[in-house]
């Protein structure tokens, strides 16, 4: 019974993912604003992966409506409300005639498998790939394996994360401002998104489960790594996408948190996954790409209040591709569809302040100048156990590949992790609070964890890039 | 108190062959401990049991040759609240040591070396009499369980058999920090990211050479260009992926140990020591539901309190006390139930009164209890 329930948990997420992920990006035909040709839309693997996020969002977002409404927050009320919005999103595809699942065509499946075959003779290349394949499953599984074993365990799970869902569960209704439970952190700290949906889980499964209520991380690490398989296989062989997607998979941080009930994993996500759809908005320019990137943008500042920047380097890279593309004429369409993501933002925040939590991150804050964070911040990117040679590598493919960087997908996904990494430096560096957090270890590693699957998506781009260059280029 | 330890040594031998010691049967050479208790383990191994100043010495007049003799390796498993354990020996008048990470599993037993090769004072030490072991910081408590000792020179085999085993051992070092880290773990002293960076560096200046003699060089060695750099940087990265995979491996190992097969509550007690989430389950039972209650322990596992003890809030001002007494604790709790007053002793001894007026409600065991204060 339990892992009915627990399949449930992830359908109605995945559910309602599928069903918008097929509006704004269709399997085929007319999407947002533009007419998808197959060959440009989506595989139904990276459906999934991309539809669980967004999935995830429209549920958690649901369910602090329902809250705020003053609904308690039971089983039935939020799979009503979200299936209720499926309902809603299936209707506007049959309008729209989108197609909601993929048309088998067992035919020409049956041709492009035996094309493969054909094509494909044994090849150390071959070799290569089964070995990275091999690889990538056996992170899959050990990851799979962890969280089915382990309970709760981290300290910021323990003093906010899981405490304020396993509140939540009990309460069915949205803590008040003036619920003093925890002597590290208060509710106001983050924004709401792994709360409601760690709360989301233990609704489904009847019982608050220390151990299953980590499964939404695992199943973001997974959606993770797809994505960066299909988002390098778009323009890269697949011996490339396997090689990258199974360096992604061994950034230790990223295999740590994916059995950790934190907000780390699931920003990188959004943060990984909106810098890849804003590549391919970039060089497709289906609108649909556009909003997909800005909405997982937008998810990831409702999921941790660092997600925030993320959304703020997004739009400043709409900016620059408007300003360097000379794409001014585009500008009015492209608002259309910026405006409304972000106007729903500042909404959120208005009515998060209206609830009297307070804003995540104030502003006003003491200014301070500290020199010292930068040679910590480097030996924390470069010789810290949690990243490898991963922030090195980066350093070192910027250069050497500095004319590959140039092509649109390449330039704006390097610009975005270069920002974020040299953002944080800039927090760093000048909010003392942030500082004193980067001394005693705490933020730093998680801060970066943000940007570090998108350094191995944009490596994997340069670096391929690269090497079918000829030598001297 | 001595230990009898039987050695490789046969007295016909010369002194300097007296180079291997284990703990299997009783024997005249004597390790002695200076506090505390050692035990001989019915499966043949020494239990230590440190305590604030326990030192395990070997026998004294080993006369060993130091610059022949430079690897110290032992065979142990541990489990104590320290980090690393200290090797100890006399120059002249002052006493001269060296750290290495232990791996707190209890579980396992795991070799650990001491390479005292590049260090001078082991050198000039020559003729050691005796050496030391102790974890390394003041007064760490916990258990070592001594499999073998031995004194060894440094051969190459030896030396390839040391950068093995420090690449290849599990870097899960404490109980909750699951960082499973490959930076943190290292060959030869160096972290394996600054080997990494030490190959990739030597690489460009290779790149370098052979652009700059291009002309000059045969053509079979033109290939070194900069693709080849970025081949080179992907196969040191799949070098760490795997060797992170092999982390995973020993946790997945580890925590299977620690969580298969167990009911919940199992699962979440091996995350504790004693019978501490057993005593917040007690609480949850004992008190009504919503009541507001002090914690105090001496130990760091208070901040998880909160998740287990909910609906019990936690508050500074609350009149009921939750004491929960962690036996390894720097400091204790004292209750006195005739003037009603709960002492703090700390680790200096000095007595703090942090509540009085107290009077039990319920016993949990020798650690836990329930109290309340009477206004």
């Amino acid at each position: 019974m339990t892992e009915l329930r627990l399949a449930f948990a992830l359908i109605i997420p995945l559910l309602a993912g599928w069903t918008a992920l097929c509006l704004l990006v269709p399997l085929s035909g007319k999407g947002l604003g533009d007419q998808f040709p197959a060959h440009r839309t989506m595989p139904v693997l990276e459906r999934f992966s991309v539809g669980y996020g967004l999935g995830t969002g429209i549920l958690t977002t649901t369910m602090l409506l329902l809250g705020l409404l003053g609904m308690p927050l039971t089983l039935p009320i939020v799979s009503m409300a979200t299936a209720g919005l499926i309902l809603l999103m299936g209707i506007e595809a049959v309008r729209r005639k989108v197609r909601l699942w993929p048309v088998a065509e067992p035919r020409r499946w049956g041709a492009h498998l035996r094309i493969e075959l054909v094509r494909r003779r044994p090849s150390a290349g071959m070799v290569l790939e089964i070995l990275l394949a091999v690889g990538l499953l056996y992170r899959l599984v050990m990851v799979w394996a962890e969280v089915f074993l382990r309970p709760v365990f981290a300290w910021d799970a323990f003093t906010y994360w899981s405490l304020y869902a396993k509140v939540l569960f009990v309460e069915k209704q949205l803590p008040s401002q003036s619920y003093q439970i925890t002597a590290t952190g208060s509710l106001s700290s983050h924004p709401l998104h792994v709360i409601f949906l760690q709360d989301w889980f233990g609704l489904a499964l009847d019982q608050w489960n220390d151990v299953l209520i980590n499964v939404p991380f695992a199943a973001y690490y997974t959606a993770l790594i797809l994505i960066i398989y299909f988002g390098l296989r778009r323009s890269q062989s697949r011996l490339f996408a396997l090689l990258f997607a199974f360096l992604a998979s061994s950034l230790p941080l990223l295999v740590t948190h994916a059995g950790v009930a934190q907000g780390d994993l699931p920003v990188a996500y959004y943060a990984t996954a909106a810098s890849i759809y804003l590549g391919h908005w970039v060089t497709n320019r289906r609108v649909g790409f556009l909003v997909l990137s800005l909405v997982l943008a937008v998810l990831a500042a409702w999921t941790k209040a660092i997600g925030i920047l993320v959304l703020v380097i997004i739009l400043a890279l709409l900016v620059l591709w408007v300003i360097r593309d000379g794409q001014v004429r585009a500008w009015r369409r492209l608002m259309r569809y910026v405006i409304p993501p972000v106007a729903a933002l500042a909404a959120a925040f208005i009515v998060l302040r209206l609830a009297s939590f307070p804003l995540p991150v104030s502003l006003a804050q003491r200014f301070a100048f500290q020199p010292d964070v930068i040679e910590l911040y480097v030996r924390s990117l470069l010789m810290g156990g949690s990243w490898g040679i991963t922030w090195g590598v980066f350093l070192l493919v910027t250069v050497i590949c500095w004319r590959s960087l140039w092509s649109p997908r390449i330039f704006y996904a390097f610009l975005f992790t270069w920002t974020g990494v040299i953002a944080f430096l800039g927090i760093y560096l000048f909010l003392p609070q942030y500082h004193e957090n980067m001394l005693n270890g705490t933020l730093l590693d998680r801060n970066t964890l943000t940007f570090a699957p998108a350094s191995v998506y944009c490596m994997g781009l340069a670096i391929a890039e690269r090497l079918r260059r000829s030598p001297g280029r | 108190m001595t230990i009898s330890a039987c050695s490789a040594q046969d007295s016909r031998l010369p002194t300097e062959q007296f180079l291997r010691w284990s703990f299997d049967r009783p024997s005249s050479s004597n390790w002695t401990i200076t506090t505390g208790n050692a035990t001989r383990t019915p499966n043949g191994r020494l239990r230590v049991d440190f305590t604030e100043s326990t030192v395990l010495l070997s026998p004294a007049g080993l006369r060993l040759d130091s610059q022949r003799y430079n690897v110290v390796m032992v065979r142990a498993k541990t489990w104590n609240d320290d980090d690393s354990m200290t090797l100890l020996w006399q120059l002249g008048s002052r006493v001269e040591s060296m750290d290495v990470p232990i791996i707190n599993s209890g579980e396992e037993t795991y070799t650990y070396y001491f390479d005292l090769s590049q260090s001078p004072s082991w050198k000039m030490a020559s003729p050691v009499q005796q050496i030391g072991l102790m974890p390394t910081r003041q007064g760490a408590r916990g258990d070592m369980e001594i499999e073998e000792i031995r004194i060894l020179p440094r051969t190459a085999l030896l030396e390839a058999s040391i950068r093995w085993g420090e690449f290849s051992r599990p870097e899960y070092l404490s109980q909750f920090a699951k960082i499973l880290s490959v930076g943190g773990t290292g060959v030869g002293g160096q972290p394996l990211n600054a080997i990494a960076y030490w190959l990739i560096a030597l690489g460009i200046a290779v790149v370098y050479l052979v652009s700059a003699l291009r002309r000059s060089i045969p053509a079979w060695l033109r290939w070194l260009d900069s693709r080849a750099l970025l081949v080179l940087c992907l196969v040191l990265w799949l070098a760490l992926a795997a060797r992170f995979g092999l982390d995973q491996w020993h946790t997945l190992q580890r925590d299977t140990a620690l969580f298969a097969g167990k009911p919940m509550l199992g699962k979440q007690s091996a995350l504790l020591s004693g019978t501490y989430r057993q005593f917040l389950g007690f609480a949850q039972e004992t008190l009504p539901a919503n009541s507001s209650v002090r914690l105090i322990t001496n130990d760091l596992a208070f901040w998880m309190a909160q998740y287990y003890l909910y609906p019990l809030r936690i508050s500074e001002t609350a009149l009921l006390y939750l004491v929960y007494d962690f036996p390894n604790g720097a400091e204790h709790f004292q209750f006195d139930s005739s003037a009603g007053t709960l002492v703090r002793i700390t680790d200096q001894g000095e007595r703090q009164i942090i509540g009085s007026g107290l009077v039990l409600v319920a016993q949990f065991d020798a650690n836990g209890a329930i109290y309340e204060a009477r206004q």
